[in-house]
C-alpha cells in the first residue's frame, strides 16, 4: 500500500526532473500494486509545477523538453497495464489527427496516449489529413468525439474545411459528434473561427474534457 | 517543431559537443517555412542544462538570418557555420516536398558559449531551388543612417 509521501515524492521529483529516480519510483509503485491512474494523476501535478517553474523564470524550454520526456516514459510503463486491467471495456471512441499541411505530431501522440491509458479507443489517422479522410473515417468509425490537431498558424484554414466536412458528413449520416481542436496556438478565438466545439492546449485537459463529453453523452 | 527529445549523446555528437558518450542531450526537428512553403529543415542537438535558456537562444540565432548578422540577445560567444552542396535523402525530400534527387545546400552550425564550450551542433537542409543567398558589399545604401 501507498503513502502520501510517496505520491508527493513522485509529484517533486518529477517537478524536479529527477529521471531516473521518478521511473524508479514509478516502477516499485507498480510493483506494489499502486493505482495506476494516481501515479497518472502525481506525474501531471509534477508536470503542472514544472509548467509554473518555467512561468516563473526558474526552468527555461530545456526543462519543459525534460518534463515532457519523463512523463512519456511513465505513461509507456502504464499504459500497457491500463490496457491489460481494463479488459475490452472502452471509454468512448476518440478519432484524432493533425490537420493537412501540418506534420507535428508530438501533442496529439501524448493525447492519444493518454486517452488510451484512461480506456478510450484511439483510431489515431496520422499527420496531414486532408479533410475527406477525416470526414469518410468518422461516417465509418462512428466516433463519439472528434479531435483535430495543428500547431502551426496556416493548420486553422484547414481546420476550418475539415470541421465543416465533417459536419455535412455528421449531418448526412444522422451522425453527432462534438469536435474538439487542439495546438500550442489554438484559443477561444480560433476555435469559434474554426468552427469547432470546445478547444485544448493541454493532453490531460483533453482527457478530462472527453471524459466529461462521455460522461454527458451517457447520462 | 517536429520533434524536440532528450537522448544519450552517440560518439558523433559526444564529439562536436565535447561531452561524454551517453551524456544528455536536447534533440530538435523543425521545419521553417517561407509563403506556407517548407523552405529548410533543421536538425541539432545541444547540451542538456534545464537552468540555462539555451533552447531559447538557439531558436533566436538559429532562425537563418541571425545565423548571419549575429543580432539578438544570446548565450552564445560564437560560432562556426560551414556551407556545403549536398543531395536530398529520402526523409529530407518528404519533409521539404521535394523529389529526388535533389540539389541542397546543408549550413552546419557548431556555436560556443562564453566559457568557449560547445553548446549546440547542428545543420539546416534547404532546397537548393528554393533558397537564394543574398548579400551587399561596398557603402551601405541608407547612407542617412550612417552619416
Amino acid at each position: 500500500m501507498k503513502s502520501n509521501k510517496s505520491d508527493q515524492d513522485l509529484v517533486y521529483l518529477l517537478a524536479d526532473l529527477e529521471e531516473e529516480t521518478v521511473l524508479e519510483i514509478v516502477r516499485e509503485r507498480i510493483q506494489t500494486g499502486d493505482n495506476l491512474m494516481q501515479i497518472l494523476e502525481d506525474c501531471n501535478e509534477g508536470m503542472q509545477i514544472v509548467g509554473k517553474r518555467y512561468e516563473q523564470g526558474e526552468y527555461y524550454i530545456a526543462g519543459l523538453i525534460m518534463s515532457g520526456e519523463i512523463f512519456r516514459e511513465v505513461v509507456e510503463m502504464v499504459q500497457p497495464l491500463l490496457v491489460r486491467n481494463s479488459g475490452k471495456q472502452s471509454s468512448g471512441c476518440i478519432l484524432v489527427g493533425t490537420v493537412s499541411g501540418d506534420i507535428h505530431d508530438i501533442g496529439k501522440n501524448m493525447l492519444g496516449m493518454l486517452l488510451t491509458c484512461y480506456g478510450f479507443t484511439v483510431i489515431d489517422l496520422g499527420v496531414d489529413v486532408p479533410p475527406a479522410e477525416f470526414a469518410a473515417k468518422a461516417v465509418e468509425s462512428k466516433p463519439d468525439i472528434v479531435g483535430l490537431s495543428g500547431l502551426i498558424t496556416a493548420s486553422f484554414e484547414m481546420m476550418r474545411e475539415t470541421v465543416l466536412g465533417l459536419r455535412q458528413e455528421a449531418e448526412k449520416h444522422k451522425l453527432t459528434f462534438p469536435i474538439l481542436i487542439g495546438g500550442g496556438m489554438i484559443d477561444d478565438q480560433v476555435c469559434q473561427y474554426v468552427g469547432a466545439d470546445y478547444w485544448l492546449k493541454d493532453a490531460m485537459a483533453g482527457v478530462r474534457l472527453c471524459q466529461s463529453l462521455l460522461a454527458e453523452r451517457h447520462r | 517543431m517536429l520533434e524536440a527529445r532528450i537522448v544519450g549523446a552517440d560518439e558523433r555528437v559526444a564529439r562536436k559537443l565535447d561531452i561524454r558518450c551517453g551524456e544528455r542531450t536536447i534533440y530538435i526537428r523543425r521545419l521553417l517555412r517561407t509563403d506556407g512553403q517548407p523552405s529548410l529543415y533543421h536538425r541539432e542537438y545541444m547540451v542538456y542544462d534545464p537552468l540555462r535558456p539555451i533552447v531559447e537562444a538557439e531558436l533566436e540565432v538559429t532562425a537563418l538570418q541571425r545565423l548571419f548578422n549575429g543580432t539578438g540577445e544570446t548565450i552564445l560567444k560564437r560560432g562556426d557555420i560551414h556551407l556545403e552542396a549536398t543531395i536530398l535523402n529520402e526523409e529530407e525530400a518528404r519533409i521539404l516536398q521535394a523529389s529526388q534527387p535533389m540539389a541542397a545546400f546543408c549550413f552546419e552550425h557548431l556555436f560556443y558559449d562564453f566559457n568557449d564550450q560547445p553548446i549546440s551542433w547542428g545543420w539546416f537542409i534547404g532546397r537548393a531551388d528554393c533558397l537564394r543567398l543574398s548579400t551587399q558589399v561596398g557603402l551601405l545604401m541608407d547612407q542617412k543612417e550612417h552619416p
